[in-house]
Parts: structure tokens; C-alpha cells; sequence
């Protein structure tokens, strides 16, 4: 195991490694995703209060989720770039940037058109609302920061501590609901009961979802290194016999 | 076994009058999925493509 995570330290490693994980992480991907998305739009029952309002949360609730954890997930590779000098934690960090700006993003839209029949309102300034807009501007500064470096180190230095300094809105955006009294609701409990009023008919196909759309996230991460490796390895013989086996292929050598 | 719960595929799409909200949020993430997808398989292709003419520059 911890063999397999060294090797993933490797940029030469990471890239042929991921090159026999990406086509079963993509199927893993298509089928929870397709699955979970069918079955919460068409197969489980109508919220008694939202209606048919209420299935925007199979895509609103693992959205905001995953822009949370993807932030974590940036700060620590920005700590293990800072302490261990691992310069793929440092490209994976950089590649969590902009798609966890993508999905905070959807995140906030999402809600915000669940909120319109709901709420009457599209954006209110409330805690948890207003804490997950200064995470996308944190991802935003984080991209806008790095582009502003012409030195690869010193950019990826300004980023992990940035990044590590926004932390601490993470617990400001979980636990806002129950710190503050907040027009979003707080988190629903998982219940097994049928009469409960998020029975399991209602939460299955959300962890469908959840998992698909975790595969899709690593998917989305994996591609991202994988250039910034094949750009800051270019130099490199493998690199070189990369780009000359591309070449054989598409006929052009 | 989950039932499809709609009377037709029109009151599948009508959503039962929240068509607007419930589409346009699967529109936004359907989006968002496409643009995290081919974004890297573009750059990528732009990245092969320039490496390619450096070695060809630099075998003439």
C-alpha cells in the first residue's frame, strides 16, 4: 500500500498508473452516475411540501458536498507540497482548482433555482450562503494567484499557503446552520424507517449519485495532472517517446 | 421495485410545474461535467501537438 502511494509520488509512475485506472473509474463512473441520476428524477416519490422541486437536491446536495471536500482535498496536497517537496501534490492541488470552482459554482446555482418556488428568493445573505460564495472566490483567487507567478515553485508556495489559510471556512460553512439560524436548512438524517421523512426510497439513488459524481471528480483530476505532468516533464526522455508514439499512430512520423 | 412515478413523458418533463428549475439545475450540471471532461482532452491534444513539432524541430 504505502509502496503504491510512493509510486504515485512519481510523475512518470502517476501518469501509466492512471493510464489502467481511468477506463474502469469511467465505468464505475457512467453506471452510478446514469443510475442514480434516473432513478432520483423519475422513480422515487414527490416531496409532500416541494413536489417535484425537491429532485434538484440529487445534484444540489452531493454539488456542495464535493466543493467542500474537494477544497480539503486541495489543502492537503498544498501541505504534503510544503512539507515532502512532492511535486505532483503540488499539480494535483493546482488541477483541484478550477474544478472546484466549477462545481461550487453549480453548487450556488443550483441552489439558487431551488430557492426561487421555495424561498421566493434566488440569494439571501445568509451564513451558509455567504460562506460557500467566499469559497468560490477562494478558488478563484487561488487560480488568479498562481497565473500572477512566472516561476512554477513560487506560484505553487503563494498557492498551498493560500489555500491552507481558507481552511478555516470550511467548518464555518458546515456547521453555519447550526451556529447561526440560517434560512437553509440544516443537514437531513439518514433514517432506515419508511414513515421517516428521508426514507431509504429517498437517499439510495443520492449515493448513486454521490459515488458517480465522486468517479467523475477523479476523472476530472486525473486528466487535469496528467497535462500539467506531460507540461512540466516535457523536457524528459519518456515524455519525448510519448509524443513519438502519438505520432506513429496518427501517421504522421 | 422503484416505479416510475409520472403519469406520461409530458408530466415526466413538466415536473409538475417546476420544469424551469428542475431542468435548467440538470442543465447547469450537465455543463459543468462536459466542460471538466473535454477541457483536459483539448488541452492535452494542444500539448501533444507542440511537443511534437519541438522534436521535429529539433531531429531536422
Amino acid at each position: 500500500m504505502w509502496q503504491w502511494f510512493l509510486q504515485l509520488g512519481s510523475p512518470r509512475l502517476f501518469y501509466s498508473m492512471t493510464d489502467r485506472y481511468l477506463p474502469w473509474l469511467t465505468w464505475f463512473t457512467v453506471i452510478l452516475l446514469g443510475t442514480g441520476l434516473a432513478w432520483g428524477l423519475a422513480f422515487t416519490p414527490p416531496d409532500y411540501q416541494m413536489g417535484e422541486n425537491y429532485r434538484i437536491a440529487y445534484i444540489h446536495v452531493p454539488m456542495a458536498t464535493l466543493a467542500m471536500g474537494c477544497y480539503a482535498m486541495m489543502a492537503s496536497f498544498s501541505a504534503g507540497y510544503l512539507i515532502w517537496k512532492i511535486k505532483v501534490a503540488d499539480m494535483i492541488a493546482k488541477a483541484c482548482a478550477p474544478i472546484g470552482a466549477s462545481i461550487t459554482a453549480v453548487a450556488l446555482a443550483t441552489g439558487s433555482l431551488w430557492g426561487i418556488p421555495t424561498w421566493g428568493t434566488w440569494w439571501i445573505w445568509d451564513a451558509r450562503l455567504t460562506s460557500t460564495l467566499i469559497m468560490l472566490f477562494l478558488y478563484v483567487g487561488i487560480i488568479a494567484l498562481r497565473s500572477a507567478f512566472d516561476s512554477i515553485d513560487s506560484g505553487a508556495r503563494a498557492c498551498a499557503v493560500l489555500s491552507l489559510v481558507g481552511v478555516v471556512n470550511l467548518p464555518i460553512i458546515k456547521y453555519s446552520v447550526d451556529w447561526w439560524n440560517t434560512l437553509h436548512q440544516g443537514a437531513s438524517n439518514l433514517s432506515l424507517s419508511d414513515t421517516a421523512a428521508n426514507p431509504p426510497e429517498v437517499w439510495i439513488p443520492a449515493f448513486f449519485v454521490g459515488f458517480g459524481i465522486l468517479g467523475f471528480f477523479l476523472i476530472a483530476l486525473i486528466l487535469r495532472t496528467r497535462n500539467e505532468i506531460l507540461i512540466r516533464e516535457r523536457r524528459s526522455q519518456w515524455v519525448s517517446d510519448l509524443v513519438a508514439n502519438n505520432m506513429k499512430e496518427s501517421g504522421d512520423a | 421495485m422503484p416505479e416510475f412515478q409520472f403519469q406520461s413523458l409530458a408530466e415526466f418533463f413538466a415536473m409538475g410545474g417546476h420544469a424551469k428549475y428542475v431542468w435548467s439545475s440538470y442543465g447547469v450540471f450537465a455543463l459543468m461535467i462536459a466542460y471538466n471532461l473535454i477541457q483536459p482532452v483539448l488541452a492535452k491534444r494542444k500539448i501533444i501537438k507542440t511537443q511534437k513539432a519541438r522534436l521535429q524541430r529539433n531531429s531536422s
